[in-house]
């Protein structure tokens, strides 16, 4: 089964960049990928740039209209995902509870199961 | 059909509902499924049990489900996935059964009290799967419309299957927050039991029912868990002054009770649940928890012979252990409480400020403040803080009894 953790953030409330804090933040994240890789647990993650950075495309009328800037704007952000394999919720839970911005207490997670689209690709 | 009939069936749904939908939760790993296979179930046992009643009707109920489970696989899926399904369901039901109905139910229990899911549709989980109230039966309780409920329901159901929550045993290291997990939700049945106390005698009484069945079964389960003990002690202890504590819908507080109401029976099967968890921490060498505590504050009260004759010291003592452990706001207000018929009524104002200035004055605070200065000779600054009090108030009942406070002190 695979769960999809977002990991979302408050800027305003990050280790400050360049400080030894947030070079053993940074490492955490290293160790924490190496650790659900060896577990066999780890199916791919990035970080994704602020939000600043983002395009948001949409419809309107008969012409994609683009918006720039993120489609919510909210206090928290997603900062980046993880895409992992588990064997059922309470271990991805627990592989959350690792992911150093839950641990270390600078943003929260968000665990979404990845839904079987198969059957509704037959129709 | 005759009445026998009825209550044979009746009875049966109350005690086998639970263990029979946890024995089908094992079997197909699907809440939804198991609930709907004992359903029919059941319904097949108001056909079928006028003419035999089955010796051993929870096994009955379960044999059925489980056959009726196995042809709806036969009938929809091809003939090697139909009994690669059905050996892997006659391999789960092949292990000693009647040993582990109290192993499915308990892994049911973790299931409903699930982290994952949110307090209230735990307890709604838990009415509906173990309890098996019906969703009209939960909503009234909650004062809510039944398509509410079922709504609720379905939601955590979908949730549960989609992101795959575990229906076996947690694991070990987990098992003490789920078990917290679990007795908090029991608990809140209760709260919801004496919350909705003046809307409806019966509905709360029936949930009451089954606050306590529920705490008897987590009792059986984990014989050596003085927590439930301790869980059961304070729920029967609650229960059991239930009589004097309404009147015609109105609060009546403690100190007025009248205590030949209380239910000497309740008390004492409380008082042995007390003893029991005293008994498991004591062989542990372990500290009371939190229902402990409250349930040997309740059990104080229950013991006392009048108010006068309360034990505040051991009283005031509880509270202070519980504050160590929750450092509660109500908690707080009621070690004062128990305090100020230990100290002087200057001592006990002083701590009555710091608990107002950390958590803002309410009516409850107030009606303190009222009620130390009452029993100090206070008499007018005792009624303007019982008028404070009644401002803020909402309940009637209380506001009743307030109200007659400050009448009593005006005829003085």
């Amino acid at each position: 089964m695979k769960y999809t953790l977002f990991l979302a953030h408050d800027p305003a409330n990050q280790p400050e960049y360049g400080s030894d804090t947030f070079k053993a933040y940074m490492m955490a994240y290293g160790t924490f990928g190496e650790e659900a890789t060896k577990a066999g647990v780890f199916v791919a993650g990035e970080p994704v740039d602020s939000v600043d950075t983002a395009t948001t495309l949409r419809k309107e009328g008969d012409e994609i209209k683009y918006h720039d800037g993120p489609f919510a704007e909210l206090k928290e952000q997603i900062g980046g995902w993880y895409l992992l394999e588990c064997e059922n919720l309470e271990e991805a839970l627990k592989w959350a509870e690792k992911v150093p911005l839950v641990a270390w207490g600078y943003g929260a997670v968000e665990v979404r199961p990845v839904p079987d689209v198969a059957h509704l690709l037959e129709g | 059909m005759n009445t026998d009939f009825k209550d044979i069936i009746a009875q049966s749904y109350v005690e086998d509902w639970g263990p029979s939908v946890a024995y089908m939760v094992k079997l197909t790993s699907d809440v939804s499924t198991a609930e709907e296979y004992v359903q029919i179930a059941f319904e097949v046992a108001l056909k079928k049990w006028p003419e035999e009643i089955p010796q051993n009707k929870g096994a009955w109920i379960r044999q059925v489900a489980k056959n009726r489970f196995i042809d709806n696989v036969r009938g929809i899926k091809t003939r090697a996935e139909a009994e690669d399904a059905i050996q892997k369901v006659e391999e789960i039901s092949r292990q000693p059964h009647e040993d582990s109905v109290l192993d499915d139910e308990l892994s049911l229990m973790f299931l409903c009290c699930h982290p994952a899911i949110s307090p209230t549709d735990q307890v709604i989980l838990v009415l509906r799967l173990i309890g098996g109230l019906t969703p009209f039966e939960i909503g009234k309780a909650f004062d809510q419309h039944e398509d509410a409920i079922r709504s609720r329901l379905l939601r955590a159901k979908r949730k549960m299957k989609a992101a795959k929550i575990s229906t076996t045993m947690p694991r070990n290291e987990d098992l003490s927050s789920r078990i917290r997990q679990v007795l908090a939700a029991i608990y809140l049945v209760y709260n919801e039991a004496y919350r909705a106390a003046r809307n409806s005698v019966q509905e709360r009484k029936d949930l009451a029912l089954e606050a306590i069945r529920l705490a008897a079964r987590f009792c059986r389960y984990m014989p050596n868990l003085a927590e439930a003990h301790g869980l059961m002690a304070l729920i029967l202890l609650g229960e059991a002054r239930r009589p004097a504590r309404f009147i015609k819908g109105a609060l009546i507080p403690l100190e007025m009770q009248d205590r030949d109401l209380w239910d000497r029976d309740l008390i004492k099967a409380g008082l042995a649940h007390v003893q029991n968890a005293q008994k498991i921490n004591l062989s542990n060498n372990a500290d009371p928890g939190i229902y402990l505590l409250q349930a040997r504050i309740a059990a104080n009260h229950s013991t006392s012979a009048k108010f006068s004759a309360t034990n505040w010291q051991d009283i005031a003592n509880c509270y202070a252990q519980l504050l160590a452990l929750h450092n509660s706001p109500l908690f707080a207000l009621n070690h004062i409480v128990a305090q100020s018929f230990i100290d002087d009524a200057p001592k006990s104002l002083k701590a009555l400020d710091a608990w107002e200035v950390e958590h803002n004055k309410t009516a409850q605070s107030h009606a303190l403040r009222a009620d130390i200065l009452r029993r100090a000779g206070e008499v007018k600054a005792a009624i303007s803080y019982y008028e404070k009090a009644i401002t803020l108030e909402t309940d009637d009942g209380v506001k009743c009894f307030w109200q007659s406070r400050i009448d009593e002190l005006s005829r003085v």
